[in-house]
């Protein structure tokens, strides 16, 4: 009579024994992913909906964020391709080398560094960051919600999800959601948690950013959506079960939910009426991944193409919705080397205003008031020389340094942008 | 190429086939095993020169993948298994073993991650519940009364077909 310990080993072991071997190149694709450490878990950092927060502490004169009046770039229409960029005016091409760029002022949104989220003169101490961990920040109305979490530590197998104030307190831990987006102006956050004591339903929940209490929660089907953003009123929410994933609208007033014509698994929005998410390949580019930006005011017209950009990956797009960061990499494997490559897309006038080069990654491109760009520069060749800085570029290509450059490869020593994910 | 990635291309070699069949067990999906492998070993590629102790690969790989997928949920990477359609075929047995093999690879796939992959490195790994608590950062404690459930959840199950002490003994209790 078997115990019930043989049992689960005989079980266990007959249902491994029958998985065969695998011709996956694990090897090559860790050298790629390892490069390129964001991909696959930046998804819900909302990186492009802090734009819009960031802005909040520091006034909306420029971008007018609390309203609803955001630059319409394009006509509404069918979907179509994306406009091709045009021939006009020679893009400004920037090549960056964090030894030689010249210092500027330090972020005029909030920054991490050291174990503090800096913004002015105000600075949050984060709790419980430790070298080879993971933290996640982005701003709410008075304050940030933060991620701390442990991927190597032994006893710290877990992450930690707070709601601080902009001195640091913390005002409440979360329970075990999705890693909140926030609206544009700051004060409410969505995620998705567990329905019930269902294991596997889902829970979209509206949330008030200063206190961390639940406004309103609609139960959904259990392929588990998660947000990946505001628009307007609007959640943008994702699921990705299946191979290309969908993406779909959640209206918490009427708890409606609609499907985005054109796009699969989403990454982000800008706050507005832009979705920056994965699309279905123009038949030029049949068999290619493709990111690109999605106008949900106007009937879902894809407004940008990746894939006419040498596959771009779209990173960011300006709160005001007329500039796309998209970045490209390439991988040897030979030398172990990378080079990265951005490209700053003007949505009005169709064209390229900006490529720059010479950087390992880009990381959380985050706008400034005054129109700048700021994003966390990589600009190591090799896992053996590690080099972090907070860098800003103006649309003309002038380029400076947010912060100074150093040699770091371990959380402690980075500095971050909000809804960049390092871990 | 480098020591590091001779050394990392070496171990991704030997390992990969121990380590998909694990993932699977925890996953209970081919293709989604194969992705948890594929993220374990680009995060043991970034922590690589931070491994002091190469004998220590194995322990870390074993804990980055367990936390890789507890952590999945949270992340919003989780997906829903599929309950037929990838599974690896199965050889060819007499259906009343498939039958008993069902029902205990059943309860496994509804267990929550963290106690699936107590069950997993308990009864498949043979780890000791101190190796257990290791690599999950909790205390033997916890293993002990994790491992409890499953097998309470088991001999339930059991008793809901109305065979309650048929197939198992009660003998065993805590790992």
């Amino acid at each position: 009579m078997p115990t019930t310990e043989q049992l689960f080993t005989d079980s266990l072991r007959r249902h491994a024994d029958q998985v065969g071997a695998s011709d996956r190149p694990f090897a090559q694709v860790a050298y790629r992913e390892a490069r390129r450490i964001r991909i696959r878990r930046r998804i819900i950092a909302g990186v492009a909906c802090v734009a819009l927060a960031v802005a909040i502490p520091v006034g909306l004169d420029v971008l007018d964020l609390r309203t609803t009046s955001k630059t319409h770039v394009g006509p509404a229409g069918t979907q179509s391709p994306a406009p091709r960029p045009s021939g006009r005016a020679t893009p400004v091409k920037v090549t960056l080398d964090l030894d030689k760029l010249p210092r500027g002022e330090a972020p005029k949104v909030p920054w991490y560094d050291d174990g503090v989220i800096r913004d002015g003169n105000q600075t949050a101490p984060v709790a419980g960051v430790k070298d080879g961990g993971d933290l996640t920040f982005v701003p709410t109305a008075g304050g940030y919600v933060v991620e701390v979490g442990c991927c190597e530590g032994i006893g710290d197998s877990t992450s930690r999800t707070t709601l601080i104030a902009s001195d640091g307190a913390v005002r409440k831990t979360l329970p075990e959601v999705t890693f909140p987006v926030v609206s544009g102006d700051g004060r409410l956050l969505a995620w998705a948690g567990m329905a019930g004591d269902q294991p596997s339903g889902t829970s979209l929940a509206i949330v008030d950013g200063i206190t961390g209490k639940v406004l309103h929660r609609a139960d959904v089907d259990p392929r588990f959506p998660y947000p990946v953003g505001f628009l307007g009123d609007l959640v943008a929410v994702t699921e990705q079960r299946s191979d290309k994933g969908t993406t779909e609208l959640w209206d918490p007033e009427t708890d409606e939910i609609s499907t985005v014509k054109g796009a699969l698994r989403s990454h982000r929005t800008n706050g507005g009426e832009l979705l920056l998410t994965e699309v279905q390949p123009a038949p030029e580019h049949t068999g290619m991944d493709c990111q690109g930006v999605i106008d949900i005011a106007g009937n879902s017209r894809r407004l940008w193409d990746g894939c006419d950009f040498d596959g771009a990956e779209v990173m960011s797009v300006s709160p005001d919705g007329r500039y796309v960061f998209g970045t490209t990499y390439e991988t040897n494997y030979e030398t172990k080397r990378d080079t990265g490559k951005a490209v700053i897309f003007d949505l009005k006038e169709s064209r390229t205003v900006l490529e720059i080069s010479g950087l390992l990654r880009f990381e959380a491109p985050t706008w400034e008031p005054d129109g700048s760009i700021l994003f966390v520069a990589d600009a190591y060749q090799d896992l053996t020389n590690p080099k972090n800085a907070i860098a800003r570029c103006t649309l003309q290509g002038e380029c400076e340094l947010a912060t100074k450059a150093r040699k770091t490869d371990h959380l402690a020593g980075r500095y971050l942008l909000p809804g960049f994910r390092w871990g | 190429m480098t020591d590091v990635a001779e050394e990392f291309n070496a171990y991704v070699a030997a390992r990969k086939h121990v380590l998909v069949r694990t993932a699977y067990l925890l996953t209970g999906d081919r293709h989604d095993a194969e992705d948890l492998v594929q993220a374990t070993l680009t995060r043991t590629f970034l922590a690589w020169h931070r491994i002091r102790e190469r004998n220590a690969v194995d322990a870390y790989v074993r804990r980055t993948m367990v936390n890789e997928h507890t952590s999945w949920w949270r992340r919003a990477w989780r997906r829903t298994e599929r309950s037929t359609a990838d599974l690896p075929e199965r050889p060819a047995d007499s259906p009343i073993d498939l039958a008993d093999r069902d029902e205990v690879w059943d309860l496994v796939r509804t267990l929550p991650p963290r106690q699936r992959a107590i069950v997993v490195l308990r009864f498949y790994e043979d780890l000791s519940p101190a190796e257990i608590a290791a690599t999950l950062g909790c205390s033997v404690g916890t293993v002990a009364s994790q491992t409890s459930r499953a097998i309470a959840a088991l001999r339930a199950r059991y008793a809901e077909l109305g065979e309650p002490s048929s197939r198992v003994t009660a003998e065993e209790g805590a790992a």
